[in-house]
């Protein structure tokens, strides 16, 4: 029941992205945008956070962009620049909004092979990362001066080499775990 | 590329999908064909590794710094096939389980990046480490081909949001979707990448002359 209702949503979730990317009447828009942000509640302020950091680079460069150049050939702006926000804001929410209530690997349910994947990519990301992340903090605490250019390409190629190293002896301990619990067994 | 939901046409995105789909179909009958039970796990970490490969920054010139795009690594280290699923995947994983990429573009990066970067990085190492192999110039065999094959993408993904303008515009004659046309596209993503492609092809190089093993290829 559980994997049907994340299915419906996963489908829904992309069939609104492809409706919201064919909108462009701002006012339409805006109407959208206020609907989601009510439905965020509470959490409102963490998801327009999240959301703005991801999308602030990209937007302000085309909006200022595209305001400047037109400026400068005194031609309209201010429509587009809206109609582009809104639309890319509107679906960086609604698509926070399904990374948050969607579980994927349940929506995959249908193919037990690629749901055991994405759980095991998922609990692999988590573990990768807190490797380059405690790379990152020994690497800050050894150097207080910033290094040169040299120093910092060494310091990022020590810690690849040590995710890639980390993720060969993490694939053969998973092959080796899920053998020894008949995971391949069951499956045959 | 970080381009987010909401620039791309549906057009250029749904086609992106059409064209990039089945060469995900045969990707997986190709490693499911030759593989065992080794296929699920070491894809999951190669996917993981994809994933947290492009979250280290590398040092530019000036004090600023990019992140990796770690396609070069993987099909290197683990070949086409496996670092095209591997990347895809993760792709996957950032839009939908991290909400930190586009899902519109999905396609548009696995099909510039995963496929035409990785196969022009996997023919170009292929083509130069038989000549390079045994000389000191090894890691020519590495840095060019992830060079190339970075500045290959980027050009490709200039292109795709360079024809935006064309292909949507409002009775005032202004974009619907990414407003600038290649002119300008070519210059301000082809030009820094021609820097971060030779800086990964380096750092690539360095980084897959240092391991002793190469286990994870599939």
């Amino acid at each position: 029941m559980n994997a049907k209702r994340d299915r419906c949503l996963l489908l829904a979730w992309l069939a609104a992205v492809v409706v919201i990317s064919q909108l462009h009447d701002p006012t339409l828009l805006g109407v959208l945008l206020a609907l989601i942000l009510a439905q965020y509640g509470r959490g409102l302020p963490g998801a327009l956070k999240r959301v703005l950091v991801a999308i602030a680079l990209v937007n302000i460069t085309v909006s200022l962009g595209f305001a400047i150049h037109a400026v400068l050939d005194e031609r309209p702006w201010l429509e587009f620049v809206l109609r582009l926000n809104l639309r890319v804001v509107v679906l960086a929410l609604l698509t926070l909004w399904a990374s948050q209530g969607i579980r994927l690997e349940r929506a995959l349910d249908f193919s037990p092979g690629l749901q055991f994947l994405l759980v095991l990519a998922q609990g692999q990301i988590r573990a990768l990362q807190r490797l380059a992340a405690d790379f990152r903090f020994g690497f800050t605490s050894r150097n207080p001066v910033p290094l040169a250019l040299g120093g910092r390409m060494r310091g990022a190629g020590r810690q690849a080499a040590a995710l890639m190293e980390k993720a060969e002896l993490h694939a053969e301990a998973l092959t080796q775990g899920m053998q020894s619990r008949g995971f391949f067994d069951d499956r045959d | 590329m970080h381009i987010p939901d909401g620039l791309i046409a549906p057009q250029v995105y749904l086609a992106a999908t059409a064209l990039v789909a089945p060469v995900w179909a045969l990707g997986v009958r190709r490693l499911t064909r030759r593989l065992d039970e080794r296929l699920i796990p070491r894809l999951a970490v190669l996917t993981a590794l994809a994933f947290v490969l492009s979250t280290i920054m590398i040092p530019l010139p000036g004090g600023t710094s990019a992140h990796l795009i770690g396609i070069g690594l993987l099909v290197i280290a683990c070949g086409f096939w496996a670092a095209f699923l591997a990347f895809s995947l993760m792709l996957l994983l950032q839009a939908v389980v991290f909400g930190a990429g586009g899902i519109t573009t999905l396609p548009i990066n696995a099909l510039c990046m995963g496929l035409v970067g990785g196969g022009v990085i996997a023919l170009g190492h292929r083509a130069l480490i038989g000549r390079l192999a045994a000389t000191r110039w090894s890691m020519l065999a590495v840095l060019l081909p992830v060079w190339a094959g970075i500045a290959v993408a980027a050009t490709l993904i200039a292109l795709v949001l360079g024809i935006q303008p064309l292909l949507g515009q409002d009775s005032s004659g202004q974009a619907l979707y990414f407003p600038f046309r290649t002119g300008v596209t070519l210059l301000v993503i082809v030009l820094p990448h021609l820097l971060i492609g030779a800086i990964e092809g380096l750092l690539s190089a360095v980084i897959l002359a240092s391991l002793p093993t190469r286990r994870l290829a599939l």
